[in-house]
Parts: structure tokens; sequence; C-alpha cells
């Protein structure tokens, strides 16, 4: 019935609400903000800043009435997202008022529970700790883990801990960089230039929603372009997700089975003959079969291809339809300029890094690298160098760390890395721990274990704006300011085929007693003293970005943001060779640069080939000889001795299958993703967590918009769903609307979680698509306890090759739990008859 | 005088939903919440209304940033019974909170569901109000709401225009959906200017207007998906 | 049955039925001895009204959040409940003026009831729209800043209009019976003295009275007829799938008259039973009246059809999906609760004699009454469920506040009876006096009068 217990609670607050009106929540803005709002004249001003709320880094325009926010829209000037944003930075001022934002540090009581405490007191205390690690050169008992966009940040927690004598920081990021060393011998994912390209082919990526930044995409395939010369996508995934349906074509596979439509579609270009023969003859190497230096003959890519992935064949590998995979074929055959991009839920599996190299070699075939439109490395951002520093005493040195720390692959890994947090949950020698930018307890699948590992820890500082589920299980809680209010940079997100750097300047002074964690980190090391006060002498975050900024303006490279024509003519004969000093004193091109919202160098060193391609070869590796050292190197730290055995037991090493040939493993082929839980069972479901757009960044959902419009594509706000193909709804007994838990027995820690079930026709039948996102903990009213948390129940399996943790790994059994109320949730198709 | 119009391109439209934030928070909307949004209470002045045709794995989903399309010969304006609701002389359908009763026929009468009621009071959790666009003035329970193609920005234009003696440019008037659009999927402008960018829009042989057989004459143009 | 039998000699063989001084303490009965039940009844019904305004102060309180409305249907039982109501309100002053304009003799003890029904159930039914309001306290600005082309405002002229012409239409007969209090010597004497207007029953003051009420008889019918009418304009000049139809308007009045005539019924019987009538009312009243009612029953049944065929045949996709909403969807229990209580029921029922009996009757009415209730809410929600966009179809499920207004509404229409009778009679006994006196021998000359003329008398040279 409609007359509940909280209609009636809301009954007497009518009565006593009034009384307690003055004192409600413990939210307070200072008085003359408040007054400003109320008699200020209305004067009004525009500030360029840069969206910190997720990895993208977009440039955004504060409108500002009176000093006060009143409207975030995207910069048309900034080179990423051109006037862009997504509903994410939209909600920006919402974060920043949000009722629960931490008002300052926070400690924990010996009992559990946490105090109020003031900077001064809690940087001290933090300082004595890090004082005596230095001073006992234990340096390396002291961990740094941080989820910030910018790099100059990356490079502070860095030299932060190295003054300290530890090698142990990590950076969280999205996509994990292997594949590219493997097949480019690069240490970072290329960038893709979507702006030049007239047709993308998204594997896995829910290219406008998902990726790095989403709204760059978007932008550059189709915002900035003129009806007649925008890209067409190509969407290869198992969901019918926004950008599927905008693709041009789409091609619905099985979760996990993206290599094997993608070795199709390069089956056909290679057996049509449809490929950039001289690229592949110049520029790569393993397309035909080669012979080693003990003189056998090699699998080459391109047998392998055509013995092996013959379109019949791939689509019964993905479940997808033949004629397509040859359409498609066909279609990135006839483009100009057609690209390749891999990510979401392909790069999520235990078998990611073959499909990535898959996707890769797809570039590799159709000639993509070093061409507008293809694959590109963004030049380096010319930033000032740090100063060289002497290490405390008794700490290892600057480079040459003694040990490689927590966050290197274990020397008994079978994988090239491990995943950070998992590193993190397995290290027992630590006695400090700092986290900035990054909620791994709640979105890592090693999140429960990472919690228990904080308990251990002696001192857990984290940098927090609200009190989250990983600040919650710190010790000492620093307030970080957000976006709006401090100084802060981003750097070139992942896949963006020019180099930026965003500067975002404060446009409020902080509402509360909060910091951004670099000026922590420089006070920090002032209080520790030693080395670190040495290595660290920058009097604020703003002043070492200025000074390291400084490089940007004396390279003559690149130019600030501007949009102009000026702009384009100084790129123009930038790429002819000219260098321009940008004109200006030191402060400014510092004030230029916060005025701008940034700096970007769109040009591209063309036909440096060396650069592009760092393998041992020179070449693109269509066969990784780095991947083959592995394996082999595996195999004979297990005891063979020969090459090929060792290859072999190598390979057994990973827990493959592979039976043709083992030099498949060292090719991008097609292994079958390995799902734990519910065995064989018929209805059991692969479960895909998916981040909406609504679900960028980690704080976006303590805006109530954000909320409200959560489900947006399927018409549903403040409730987690599961998407399911008609036919796996129809086999469950399940309709729209009906609340099921999705459980399964491979997770260590928790086996189930709650969804609404929304029926998708397009998606993938056998595969339940979860939003990730929801489910939280300590962002305030709005978004606590609102939906459920999909990772909370992911069995614990990673890439096998890149030992980054996966999140499609988990097979799932879905059990009704109510019925949809009558007329509780709506049916997504109007109810016709 | 103008006429304003706007148009929206389906090819160029992702999906993205920046369209409903960025309205949503220029125009000053309050979130309703869970309950409310269970009840089918959760408004947006615009958004992405969901087609999907077929139900087997080849079904095709389209979405359609719906708003109010500010008919020429509006329904829900002949209806209202006291003048809350008005057709403008520069073609917005406007309407008045202060005068609003709150009957809902002029949501009853609309073809096309553009109008939103305020069931309760809307609320602003912590200290959401100090964000308000001061712009826009902020809805009290009870009333009818809706879409007004962000007017203030247009009468904001005109002193503009005014204060410099000049008409006012095209696309110097920007609504928020159209102005953070990655897509640039929508083209605000005056239909009665032949060269206008929306007009031009307009005059596409993709364009259509929603329900055009209702004899609403909207002046909301959208373009057909290519393939 | 105290007839007394006389010849009158002009007139040949024929009876009387004088009323007794004992007829009249029964029909006064009500008004001179109301006993305790009177108070249990009022307190009960005062209470059940009390509830429904404290269950609707949460709505005053929070605003019509605390109803069941959403978008899109973002009306329901007010605005259903409204339509029902001023529907019923047409038993009332359009039957009654009906048969006096036809000079039916059997309307006599029926009239009074009809006109108090209508004057209760349209103040009620006029109210709904205003608990429906979003902002009641800006009512008024339908008059400051009325819109002429709004349907409400015609609605608000229209009811206002019938309202004030029912109540003077039922005020007017009553003053010779409120005379009768007086003389009487009922209490508060200062009502009666008051109300009375110093009636004397003297010739002048009766030819007033008849040439008043002949005029008000013919004024009200078609502000009866052009009140529902409005009403479905409401619907019928929005766009809307189910609404935007050219029947509307007779199909609403024919429906507020067979609904009016089924609540009719249903009060007869009940007050019948409760003040001991069953001389005054008669079976053959019932009969005369359930034959009006299976011919209404089966007009509905034929404007329905034509509504809904024209939607099937023509198979507009918004029309249509209204249609299946209705016929198979999620209002297929009220659609074909609706057809069952609207005109299987009371076809079945009424159609045969043995079945035509007052508790045969009681079921029809009730079932029509309960029918209509249905069709209102099967006219007014479908249509705002099913959006012409490709949105999802809405829903609606009416919260406490709404279900207790609506009982409280018919807790008020009782109470309007109980208070009525408290204070007036509700039989007309001037009139049923006056039929005694006249009515015999003005019918017989009447039909006198249809019979063919006698040859003697015949004027000669103009027959041809």
């Amino acid at each position: 019935m409609i007359f509940e217990r909280r209609d009636f609670l809301k009954l007497l607050g009518g009565t006593v609400g009034t009384v307690s009106l003055g004192s409600c929540g413990r939210f307070l803005v200072p008085d003359r903000m408040v007054e400003q709002a109320l008699r200020g004249p209305g004067i009004e001003r525009q500030v360029n800043t840069i969206c910190g709320l997720c990895e993208g880094g977009c440039g955004v325009t504060v409108r500002l009435v009176d000093d006060l926010p009143v409207g975030l829209k995207g910069n048309s000037r900034h080179p990423l997202n051109r006037g862009g944003l997504c509903p994410v930075g939209q909600a920006g001022l919402e974060v920043l008022y949000a009722p629960n934002r931490l008002q300052g540090p926070l400690r924990r009581r010996p009992e559990g529970s946490f105090e109020a405490t003031g900077w001064e007191e809690a940087l001290t205390e933090i300082a004595k700790s890090l004082g005596d690690l230095q001073s006992s050169g234990n340096g390396r008992r002291a961990a740094f883990l941080h989820g910030e966009p910018g790099q100059l940040f990356d490079d502070l927690a860095r030299r932060f801990m190295q003054a300290l004598g530890s090698a142990n920081v990590a950076r969280r990021r999205g996509e994990t960089v292997l594949p590219y060393r493997l097949a480019q011998g690069i240490d970072q994912v290329p960038g893709f230039d979507l702006a030049n390209s007239d047709l993308v082919l998204s594997v896995g990526l829910d290219l406008f929603e998902d990726g790095a930044a989403p709204i760059h995409a978007v932008s550059a395939m189709v915002g900035s372009r003129d009806q007649a010369n925008r890209a067409s996508l190509i969407h290869i995934g198992s969901r019918l997700s926004p950008s599927a349906t905008k693709a041009a074509e789409r091609l619905a596979v099985a979760p996990g089975t993206h290599a094997a439509a993608v070795l199709g579609i390069a089956h056909v270009l290679v057996r049509e003959g449809r490929y950039d023969r001289n690229f592949v003859a110049k520029h790569t190497f393993g397309f035909e079969d080669w012979t080693d230096d003990r003189g056998e003959t090699r699998l080459g890519f391109r047998r392998l291809l055509l013995e092996q992935y013959y379109p019949d064949r791939a689509a019964q590998l993905s479940g997808s339809d033949p004629r397509a995979i040859i359409r498609i074929a066909r279609r990135l055959a006839r483009a100009e300029r057609p690209v390749v991009i891999c990510g979401g839920e392909a790069t999520s599996t235990s078998n990611a890094t073959w499909t990535t190299l898959a996707a890769h070699a797809l570039n590799a075939l159709l000639g993509a690298f070093d061409r507008p439109g293809g694959v590109a490395l963004p030049s380096t951002v010319p930033l000032t160098p740090l100063p060289p520093f002497s290490a405390a005493d008794g700490a290892p040195a600057q480079d040459g760390t003694g040990h490689s720390g927590i966050f290197a692959a274990p020397t008994d890994s079978t994988s090239f890395g491990i995943d950070p947090v998992e590193a993190l949950a397995g290290a027992d020698e630590l006695d400090v721990l700092f986290l900035s930018g990054t909620n791994p307890v709640y979105d890592s699948p090693a999140g429960s274990d990472l919690k228990k590992a904080l308990e251990r820890i002696p001192l857990v500082v984290a940098f927090s704006s609200f009190l989250d589920e990983t600040a919650a299980a710190a010790d000492i809680v620093l307030p970080v300011s957000l976006f709006l209010e401090t100084w802060q940079e981003s750097t070139t997100p992942e896949g963006v085929a020019f180099s930026v750097l965003g500067v975002s300047q404060p446009v409020v002074s902080p509402l509360f007693d909060s910091r951004h964690p670099g000026d922590a980190l420089l006070e920090l090391a002032r209080r520790a003293g030693g080395g670190l006060a040495t290595a660290l002498p920058w009097s604020s975050y703003e002043a070492y970005l200025k000074e390291r900024l400084e490089g940007l303006r004396t390279s003559g490279q690149g130019s600030v943001i501007s949009g102009s024509f000026e702009e384009s003519w100084v790129h123009f004969l930038e790429e002819r060779g000219w260098r321009f000093l940008e004109s200006g004193d030191r402060e400014a091109f510092w004030q230029g640069l916060a005025r701008k919202g940034g700096w970007w160098n769109p040009v591209l060193a063309r036909g440096d080939w060396n650069r592009m391609f760092r393998t041992s070869t020179g070449r693109y590796e269509f066969f990784s000889l780095e991947l083959e050292r592995h394996l082999e190197g595996l195999g004979r730290s297990a005891g063979e001795s020969e090459p090929e055995p060792a290859l072999r037991r190598g390979i057994e090493s990973l827990g493959l299958v592979i039976e043709a040939s083992v030099d498949e493993a060292c090719l991008p082929h097609f292994e079958p993703p390995r799902l734990a839980g519910s065995g064989a069972a018929a209805d059991a479901l692969t479960l895909v967590p998916f981040r909406p757009m609504t679900g960028r960044g980690d704080i976006g959902v303590a805006s109530p918009m954000l909320l409200e419009m959560y489900g947006y594509p399927v018409l549903s706000g403040w409730q987690t769903w599961v998407e399911l193909a008609p036919e796996t709804a129809h086999q469950l007994h399940l309709d729209e609307g009906d609340q099921v838990t999705l459980e399964t027995e491979a997770s260590p820690y928790e086996s189930a979680f709650e969804a609404v079930v929304k029926i998708e026709p397009g998606a993938v039948a056998g595969a339940a698509h979860v939003p990730c996102g929801l489910g939280r903990e300590g962002l305030g009213g709005a978004a606590d306890g609102v939906g459920d948390n999909p990772v909370r129940i992911l069995a614990r399996d990673r890439d096998s090759v890149s030992g980054a943790l996966a999140t499609v790994s988990t097979r799932v059994r879905s059990t009704l739990i109510k019925k949809r109320a009558r007329g509780g949730a709506r049916p997504l198709v109007g109810g016709h008859g | 005088m103008a006429r304003w119009g706007m148009a929206i391109d389906l090819d160029r439209c992702t999906g993205c939903g920046n369209c409903m934030a960025a309205c949503h928070q220029e125009n000053n909307l309050a979130a309703v919440g869970p309950e409310q949004t269970e009840q089918s209470r959760a408004f947006h002045w615009i958004r992405l209304v969901r087609e999907v045709s077929g139900s087997d794995a080849h079904a095709t989903v389209r979405y359609t940033p719906t708003l109010c399309v500010q008919c020429d010969d509006p329904p829900c304006v002949k209806v209202c019974p006291v003048h809350a609701t008005y057709l403008s002389e520069e073609g917005i359908v406007g309407q008045i909170y202060a005068r609003c009763i709150g009957c809902r026929y002029c949501m009853a009468a609309c073809p096309y569901n553009a109008k939103v009621f305020n069931w309760y009071e809307p609320e602003w959790p912590g200290e959401l109000k100090k964000k308000s666009n001061p712009d826009v003035s902020l809805r009290s329970h009870g009333v009818v709401e809706k879409c007004t193609f962000c007017h203030h920005r247009v009468n904001h234009a005109r002193e503009q225009a005014r204060a410099e003696d000049r008409e006012i440019r095209d696309g110097e008037v920007v609504p928020a959906c159209a102005e953070s659009c990655p897509a640039q999927a929508i083209v605000f402008g005056d239909l009665d200017d032949p060269e206008s960018m929306v007009s031009a829009r307009a005059r596409s042989p993709r364009a259509y207007r929603p329900h055009e057989d209702l004899g609403t004459r909207p002046k909301v143009f959208y373009l057909e998906e290519q393939e | 049955m105290s007839a007394e039998h006389t010849v009158r000699p002009e007139l040949g063989p024929t009876v009387s039925h004088d009323l007794s001084e004992r007829d009249i303490d029964v029909l006064l009965a009500s008004v001179e001895q109301p006993g305790s039940a009177f108070r249990v009844v009022t307190t009960v019904l005062v209470l059940i009204i009390l509830g429904a305004w404290v269950l609707f102060s949460r709505q005053i309180l929070y605003g019509l959040g605390v109803t069941g409305l959403n978008q899109p249907v973002g009306w329901g039982f007010y605005i259903v409940n409204f339509v029902f109501f001023i529907g019923i309100s047409h038993a009332g002053t359009l039957i009654s003026a009906i048969l006096r304009l036809s000079n039916a003799e059997w309307r006599r003890p029926i009239t009074r009831m009809a006109e108090v029904i209508t004057v209760v159930v349209l103040a009620i039914g006029a109210f709904h729209p205003v608990l429906d309001l979003g902002r009641p306290e800006r009512m008024l600005n339908i008059f400051t800043a009325g819109r002429l082309q709004s349907p409400l405002l015609w609605d608000v002229s229209s009811i206002s209009a019938y309202f004030m012409a029912s109540t003077v239409y039922l005020y007017m007969p009553l003053i010779p019976d409120i005379a009768l209090l007086r003389d009487r010597g009922a209490r508060p004497r200062w009502l009666y003295s008051f109300m009375a207007w110093n009636w004397q029953n003297t010739p002048r003051q009766r030819e007033v009275l008849e040439r008043a009420s002949n005029i008000m008889m013919i004024l009200v019918i078609p502000i009866a007829v052009s009140v529902h009418t409005v009403i479905s304009y409401i619907f019928a000049m929005t766009l809307q799938p189910g609404w935007h139809s050219t029947i509307f308007g007779p199909y609403f009045v024919v429906g507020a008259i067979f609904s009016g005539i089924a609540a009719l019924m249903v009060v007869m019987i009940v007050l019948r039973k409760v003040f001991h009538l069953e001389r005054f009312l008669k079976e053959i009243h019932f009969a005369h009246l359930s034959k009006l009612l299976l011919v209404m029953s089966l007009l509905w049944f034929y404007f329905t059809f034509s509504e809904f065929l024209t939607a099937f045949f023509g198979n507009e996709p918004a029309e249509i999906r209204v249609f299946f909403y209705k016929f198979t969807g999620p209002y297929a229990i009220p659609f074909w609760g609706m057809v069952v209580c609207n005109f299987l029921i009371p076809v079945v029922l009424l159609s045969f004699r043995r079945t035509r009996t007052i508790p045969g009757i009681m079921v029809a009415s009730i079932a029509i009454v309960i029918g209509m209730w249905l069709e209102r809410l099967n006219i007014v929600v479908p249509s705002l469920a099913n959006p012409r966009l490709a949105l999802p179809s809405g829903f609606y499920i009416p919260s406490l506040v709404e279900w207790g207004m609506f009982v409280g509404g018919l807790a008020t229409f009782a109470l309007g009876f109980v208070v009525f009778a408290r204070f007036f009679p509700l039989i007309s006994v001037w009139e049923l006096r006056e039929g005694q006196e006249t009515a015999v021998s003005e019918t017989a000359e009447r039909v006198a009068s249809y019979l063919p003329d006698r040859l003697e008398n015949a004027p000669t040279g103009e027959t041809t």
C-alpha cells in the first residue's frame, strides 16, 4: 500500500520538522558565501579549469556569479572535449556541495570509530612515522597507491617515496599496457587518432561512454566534424550499450570471445589480400612463417589466421554471425583511414592480453600506424625535469633500488605483473600506506582482501573527499579539495593521439578544511625533514606545477589551448619543423595556461619508426618475442632447458589449452576465457560488469542528479539492474522489473548481490550485464545504500599474461526474490497489447 | 522578431545523456529521490527516450532527446484555465509558475508528454541550493514546469544585442542542452531567418517533426539517422 | 391502504387516494421524529468524513505527491470521481424535469429525491477538481485570469449554472412542504418560517410557483445536458488517443443519465425501506424507472460499441494501444467489469419480469453505479497511461488519501441525504396531495382528449 511507515513519519515530521530545522545536517557553507549569494551585485565571470571527476580531464568553463560557481559547461577550446561534457562533469557542482564531504581530517580512535582532528596533529603524526622510517632506513616499509589523473602528481608521489627509500609506488590505470609492450615495445597505451579516422572498430569498448575519454571520442568522431566527414563506428561487444546502438554496424559476441571475431575479420582481410602489404612487409615481424636461429620453422600469423580463423569458425567461437564478420572486414578494407581500438569488456577477461593483441594486429594489417586516423604515439610532454636529489642515508638510490618493490611481479609469478591492489593485499611488511584518488576497497575485485590487509598496516593514510569505503578502512583520513577548489593537472588520457596537459585552477576557495594531496605531501616532506625535505623543496603544489610546466614554455613545442586560427597556424608550421618560443615571461605563460585551461601538442613525429616500434626487432611483432622469452623463462625455471619444451612448459604453467602449436601462444589467438563458479549449470550466466556513462569517476554519484539518471539508457535510476537477453529471461522465467539475486560460489567473501531485471533485446544470450558504481557507503545520504555493487562477488581471476585482475570472470545464477511490483518497475517497451 | 526553433540530428547523437544533465543543472531541477523515481515521478525537461524495435538479437534501439517541441499551435496553451501557460511572441511556450494552479490539464493535453509536475516541494539536500542558476526561478510544489528553450539565455542575448544596437546573431543563443553536447547534435536558432543554421537543418530531407500529423506545428526538428 | 372509493358523477367511477393524516405523519416522520438513529448515523458519517479530511491534510501539507498520481498518469481518482459524481447528478433534475414536462403522473413521489441527489452530488462532484489542484489556494485565478478557451472554464460556468438551477429547482417545490412543516410546528421554527417564504397556499402563490417551476424545468434540461457534454469536452478537446472523439458529448450525457437513474433507484429502494415508504414508492414506480434504465443500458452499450469499434477498426497506433490496454492489458478487469456491470447484468435482470423485482432492480442499479464508475476510470487512466511517444506505459495505483477521499465523498453523499431527510420531507407532500386532488381528473381529461372526438361534438365544416 502507499501509506507506509515513511509516510507516517513524514506526517509527524510536519510538526516536528519545524522545530529541528535549524540543526539539520552537519554541512556548513561559510557565511561569507551565503552573504555573497544573497547580496552580491550579480557580476558574472567565466573561468576555465579541468574537470577532475574522472581520468578523462575534459576542459570545463565555470560560470561564476559574484564569485560563486553556478554552472559548468565544456570548454569549447579544449582539444579533448571541444565544448562537450558528460553528465558526470555536469554534476561537478552537486559533488562540490555534496552534504557528506569531509570537512576536516579524521583520525581513528583505538576502539575503531573516527574522531575529528586537525591538519596539524594529523600531519605531525604521519611525519613522525615517516621520520622514523627514514632514520631507521626502513623506507621500503612504506607504500603509495594512487589513481590521480595527472602524471605530475605521479612524479611527485614517486619522488616522495624514493626519497623515503621505497619503490612501492603504483598508479591505478584503466587499461594494461602489456599487450602494447609485447607488440610494439612501448610502455604506454598508444593513441588512436579518432579525429582523423573515417572508420573506428571498437572491440569490447563502449567507445562513447567508457574508456579514458569518451567525450573526446564523441567530439573527435562526430562533434567536431561536419556531417559528411564524420567517422563511422563498428562495435563488437556483448551488450547493447548506447555506443553499440549508435554504431553503423554491431557484432554481438559472447563475453570474452572478442578475439575470435577479430581474428575472423583478420582472416577475411588476409585471404582477400586486402591488408596493407607494404606496411606488413616493411614494419612487421611474424606475419609469414619464419625460421628461428635454431633453424626451425615457426608459425606465422598469416598461416594461423588462414588455418584457424575462417569466418564460420570465428563466428562459432564467438557466437556471432559469419556474414557480419565478412561484412565488417570488407568495410574495414574499403575505409581509407580505419583504426581499431580495444578495451572495456574485451580487456576485462583472463584472455585480455591476447584479445588486445588480436585487435592491435588488425591495426597492423590495416597499416594504421603512423598515419592520420591511425595509431599514434603522442609526443612527450616537455616538462621541466625534476632536479636530482641525494637519497636519505641507507636508502636505495634514485634508480637502482635494491629491490623492485611490492608492486612488481613476484619472482614466482607466471604473469608479467601483478595488480597493485592484489599486491597491497598480499604485502605483509608495510608500516605506512598512502592512498590517494582511488577507492580499491570498493571497486577492485580484490577489495575485500585489501580491506583485511589495511587492518594489518599500522598507519594507513587516505586522501579522500568523502569517508568512502577505502577511507573508512584507513587510520587517518585527510580531506581532499575537489577540482574546483585547488590547483591540479591532468595529463593525456590513455588512447588519445595528441599530448595534452590540462591545468585546473581553483575557482572557489576550499569550502572546508581540505587540501590537495600534493600540498599535503610537500608539507609532510618538510616536517619529516631529512632526504624528504631536500627532495621535495616546493612550497606548494602550485609552485611545483609552475616549475614543472615551465618546461612547456621553454621547449617551444605545442601551445596554450586557444582553439584559434593562430594556434592551427603554429601547429602547421611546427609540423614542418619550426619551433616557437612562447612569447612573454614565465609568469605570463603560467597565467595564460591557467586562463585557457591548459596546453596541448597535436604535432606528431611522423616517420619515427624507432619510436613507434621499440621491440627487439624494431618492428610490429605479430609474433611476440618478448612473450616467447617470458614463456620460455617460465619453463626454464620449472626445470626445462631446451627452448621448445620450455615454451610448452611455460604455456602449461599459464594453464592454457593450446594444442596446435606452441607458437600460437606468442601470436594473437583466441583463448577461451576462464569463468569461475556455478560449474556448467545450464542456467548459469556470465556476469559482465560494465561502467555506465553516469558511473564515471568514483565520487560522481554523490550527486543526486546522477543517481536519478544513473540508468538513463534503460530508463531507471536509483537502482542496480541486470540486463538479460529476452531468450535468457524467458528461459529463467524472469520478467522485466523482477528483483533477483545473482549468486556465485566463486567469490571468496560474498556470494550474492541484488538487481532488477531489464530485458534487452540485442544483448547476447547467457550474459548478465550489470552496471558498476552503485551500492556505495560513505558518499552521503543520496548515494548510500542505493543499488548494489557487483564487484563484491567477483571471482579472483587474472589476465593470464599481464596479471591484471579480470572482472569478466564469474558465472552466476539468478534467483528471483520479488516479482515485479504492480507498476513498480516499468516495461521498457511500450505495452502494445 | 525571431521564431526560435531547434534541430536535433539523431545521426550525430550518441546517447551520452549530457543534454539531460546540462538541462538539469541549468534550469535548477531537483532530483526527486528513489521512492519518487520508483513512482514514475522523476522529471527532466529533456530526456533520452529509448525506442526498441525488434525483440531478437537484431533489435535496434533508438535514443531520441525529447523535450517540449514548442508548438506553434500548442494544445497545452489552449486548455490552461488561468493563462499560466502561453505562447510568447517568439514562439516559446512559457509557464508562469506563480499563476499555475496545478490542475495538470496542460499535461493531459500535451501529446508529447513534455510537461512535468512538482508532486512535492523540490528538495535540495545539503547546500545544493547554493549552486542554483540565478537566472532561473526555483519552482515550488504543485506547479507544472517545462522546457523553456532556455529563454533566459534568449533574453540575455537580446539585451546584449540591444545594447550594441544590432540584431541577435545566429548561434548567439545556445540552450544548455546544445551548449555542452559533445556530438554537436543540437542546433538552435531563428526559424524565420532562412540563413540560420537551424533553418538549413530544418530544410534537410532527413528532417521531420514529431507528430506533425497532429497539426501542432512543432518547432523542434529531428534529423533522421542515416545508415 | 386507506383508499377511499367514491363516485364522481361527471367522470364515472374512479379511484381516489386522498392523503390521510397518517400518511402525512409517515411522510414527515423523518423530520418530526428523527430519533436516535439519526444521531448515530450522522455521527458515523461525520467521523468518516473527518477521517477522510485527516488523510487529506497530508496532501495539503506536502502536495499532490501523497496521491498515486505520476507522470504520465497525472489524473486519477479525483478526476474520475468528479466525472462520476457529476454524472450521477443528472439523475435528478433532468429526470424530474423531463417527467414533469411530459406530465408523467407517476413522477410525483420520485422527483424530490431525484432533485436532492442532484444538489448533493453536484456539490461533491464540483469540489473534486479542487482536491485535484496542486495549488488549491490559487483557485480564484480562474476568475481573475480565466481563459475562456479552456474547457475547464466551460465546466466551471456550466456546473455553477447547473448547481444554481438545480438548487432553485429543488427549493421551489419544497416551499409548500416547508410551509406545511411550519404550520405543524416543526423545529427549528425559525428555519421553516424563514424558508417557507410566507407561503399561504393562495391561488396567486400557487400560480407563481407553477409558472416558476415550468420555467425552471425547461431551463434546467439544456443546462444539465450542457454539464456533462462540457465535462466530456475536457477530454474530447485534447488530442489524446481514446479521448479525442466526437461522440463523447452524447456518450457522457447518456452515461450520466444512466448512472443517475441507477443511483436514484438505489436511493429510492434504500429510503423506501428505511422510512417505510412502500405505500408511496410502489412497484409500479420501479417498474417504470427500470424500463427507462434498460433503455439507457442499451443506449450506453450502443455508444460504447460505436466508440470502440471505431478505434479498433481504424487501427491507428496510438488509439489501438489504448484499446488493447483496456481490452487485454492492465485495464482488462476494469474494462470487462464495466461491460458486465453496465450491460450484461442490467439487461439480463431488467428484461425479464421474474427478475425485475425490487431486489433484482437493486442489484442491477448497484451494478450500474459501479460500472459507470469503472467507465470513468477506463476513460481517464488508460489514455494518460499510453502516451503517443515511445514512452513506457504508465501505471496508477491510487493512494490511501485518494481512497479516503472517495469514501469521504460517498459518506458526504449519504450525509447529505440524512440531513435533508432530517429537515425536509423526502417525498413531495403537496404534489402527492395535488395529485390526489386534481391529477386523476386531469389525466382523465387528457386521456379523453386523446380519444377520437365524438361525432356530435365535432365542429361541422372544419372536418374534411
